[in-house]
């Protein structure tokens, strides 16, 4: 049943992606829109910071009398003033539209000049190969003209991207873990009644044909309830039919077989010697026919899935094992075998036929393997795991730990292939374990020697 | 003895009434159960033999009929299925032993004289087992035709052990029967008894066999020496 359980798992995983992910995507979409416009406000101040130191540079340019000669006059003061900026260097450069240098730093001269325009020009560029701001000004004075131009390396506005990007971050991280949280327990909360269904389903025995509980069921699981009840309703009748078939089969098979058996019985007392034996040997196959017949239907009737549902019912194994204890005994007897009980009190819920059948086979099959002379015990009493258990021991040659694993297998045979037997009575005796949920071993009888067939049954759940 | 066999099957019903002819009893055989319920009305029969599968009404309904007009004959079932709810139902209804077809006429012989040995007691008839007779209403056992002195008690484990026959008699069953003697008696002292049966049994052809764990059952030895009938 366990291989059953949480079959709607990927359902729940494809929906957590489906929201999820574009969710997700959303968010950090979101997030980078936020940062560039954060970073492009920024940056405007800083232009316009410039862009001023630009225009002031300008204001400052003055003709000395009748020289030509122009230069700029700025105090020695401000000149510190500009160049002491705590995080970024700034530069600037003084050009006369003859591009005579008025005043500056003369590596500014490789850059390229502005257009003449009476407004700052912003632009980008690399000076000595670091990446700088620049701000161009055209400046148009009395009889006069020149460019001013100013860089800034890019430190301060790198700075406060970076501080903008953790601001913008921070919160927006909390965000999309709350809303992938709500978006987890939303799917959880929705998909409850799946799990519910689940449960409902895997809860069950697995022979369990009842219908689900619709009403419980919301709207849309509705119809996937109600597919289900459907096929469950076909299985139930399905595997009626299958019982009604066996149990005609088995009247059909086993009428002819007593007949033929009961004529053959009949005959051999009024042959011949000679022929007595030939026909004598008939009986031997004959009752290995009937006890395939009757084997195969056992297998194929605990096989089929609907038997138990209807058949469950407190079993006490003490009475089963004494009832299976008779049928054997003259089997026993005949290889002069002590064929006995060590009762407790066990009773197990399920079917008494299926039971009876399967400690039948496990009886027989040591009868079968056991020399003369050898002993059978049948044991019954309260399980370990509180439930109950029941064990047949003999003390014969035992089974090889190499071969325990497929003698249960159907049509699998001990080693000595010449013990009439079906070689469906292990493959019955596990079918019927299964059933039951019963634990199946097999090892070494008492002081290492048969063979030990224990069953485990689970503590009732019903 | 006169027996009823109703079995649609001809092949079977011909080779079980041809057996059951050797073995000395007058047998009439049916096959269908009609007929059968008709016969059943005017006839005493000491044992029915009835076949549940049978065409027309069920073996099980003739049986239910048979028994809610409060006829008591001893029914044996044949059954071709071996679910145990049919043998459930077949013995609630009023059947007193069932057999799964295929079996051997050893068997059948071995549980129709049960049927007729319980069903004699029942009637305070006088029973037989081999070499030893028990009258039920004297409680009062023979054997070889000598009287075969036994205690109360003695008698009581006898009387049980053999209308068990061929089945293993339950320990506690036995020690039940002694309850009219005793209050509480315990499993172990009818080990006492049997014994003390065993003993005077001797050379008798009949045995206890102690089946550990379980309890006693009652034997003719000569049926361990033909396996076959």
């Amino acid at each position: 049943m366990l291989r059953r359980r949480r079959e709607v798992r990927p359902l729940r995983a494809r929906l957590l992606a489906f929201i999820s992910w574009p969710l997700l995507a959303l968010l950090a979409l979101s997030v980078f829109a936020e940062y560039r416009s954060a970073v492009h406000i920024a940056s405007q101040a800083y232009d316009n910071a410039l862009s001023s130191t630009a225009i002031a540079l300008a204001t400052r340019l003055e003709r000395d009398g009748d020289d030509v000669d122009m230069e700029v006059d700025l105090p020695p003061a401000a000149d510190e003033i500009l160049r002491a900026d705590p995080y970024d260097q700034v530069r600037y450069l003084v050009v006369s539209t003859q591009g005579q240098l008025i005043a500056g730093d003369t590596p500014l001269l490789a850059l390229p000049r502005p257009v003449p325009s009476n407004r700052v020009q912003l632009g980008d560029a690399v000076l000595e190969g670091q990446p700088v701001r620049t701000a161009a000004y055209h400046y148009v004075g009395k009889g006069m003209d020149a460019y001013v131009l100013v860089t800034e390396t890019l430190n301060k506005r790198r700075s406060a991207a970076g501080q903008i990007l953790f601001a913008t971050i921070g919160p927006n991280v909390l965000i999309i873990a709350a809303a992938l949280l709500l978006v987890y327990f939303g799917v959880r909360v929705a998909l409850r009644p799946l799990d519910d269904l689940s449960d409902q389903i895997a809860g069950r025995s697995g022979l369990d044909f009842r219908p689900l509980v619709e009403s419980e069921a919301p709207g849309e699981t509705r119809t996937l309830v109600r597919s289900i009840n459907r096929l469950m309703s076909d299985l139930d009748e399905a595997g009626h039919a299958q019982q009604v078939f066996l149990s005609n089969a088995a009247h059909q098979l086993r009428t002819p077989l007593a007949g033929l058996q009961t004529q053959l019985e009949l005959t051999l007392g009024e042959l011949p010697p000679d022929a007595r034996h030939r026909v004598s040997r008939l009986q031997e196959p004959l009752g290995r026919l009937a006890h395939l017949t009757q084997q195969m239907l056992a297998l194929a009737r605990s096989s089929s899935d609907a038997v138990l549902a209807g058949e469950r019912r407190p079993v006490q194994l003490h009475a089963l094992a004494a009832a299976v204890v008779d049928d054997f005994l003259d089997a026993a007897v005949a290889k002069d075998i002590d064929l006995g009980l060590e009762p407790g009190e066990a009773t197990v819920q399920g079917s008494a036929w299926m039971l009876r059948e399967m400690l039948a086979n496990l009886v027989e099959n040591a009868i079968r393997y056991l020399p003369r002379g050898g002993r059978i015990t049948l044991r019954c009493g309260p399980g370990t795991a509180g439930g109950a258990c029941i064990e047949v021991e003999d003390d014969g040659p035992g089974i090889p730990e190499a071969a325990r694993a497929s003698i249960f297998e159907r049509f699998r045979r001990g080693g000595d292939t010449t013990a009439p037997g079906s070689g469906l009575g292990l493959a019955i005796v596990r079918e019927v374990a299964d059933r039951h949920g019963a634990t199946l071993t097999l090892s070494e009888g008492a002081a290492g020697r048969g063979a030990l067939f224990h069953l485990e049954f689970p503590a009732s759940q019903d | 003895m006169r027996l009823l066999l109703v079995e649609d099957d001809d092949v079977l019903s011909a080779g079980l009434a041809e057996a059951l002819g050797r073995e000395g009893f007058r047998v009439d055989a049916l096959g269908a159960a009609e007929p059968a319920l008709a016969v059943l009305g005017h006839t005493a029969y000491d044992l029915a033999i009835i076949d549940i599968g049978l065409p027309g009404m069920s073996g099980l309904d003739l049986i239910r009929q048979l028994r809610q007009r409060g006829a008591l004959t001893p029914v044996l079932i044949l059954t071709a299925r071996d679910a145990l709810d049919d043998r459930v139902v077949g013995l609630d209804i009023g059947g007193d032993d069932y057999l799964t077809k295929p079996f051997l006429l050893q068997e059948l012989m071995a549980r129709i004289r049960a049927l007729i040995r319980r069903s004699r007691a029942a009637a305070s008839l006088a029973l037989s087992v081999g070499a030893l007779e028990l009258d039920v209403q004297r409680h009062e056992a023979r054997l070889h035709g000598k009287p075969l002195e036994l205690t109360g008690r003695e008698w009581n484990i006898l009387e049980q052990l053999v209308l068990g026959m061929p089945r293993v008699v339950a320990k506690a069953k036995l020690a039940d029967s002694l309850s009219q003697w005793d209050k509480e008696i315990t499993p172990n002292a009818v080990e006492i008894y049997v014994s003390r049966l065993r003993s005077k049994l001797q050379g008798s052809g009949l045995s206890i066999r102690t089946v550990r764990g379980i309890g006693y059952r009652i034997e003719l030895e000569a049926d361990d020496a033909a396996p076959a009938a």
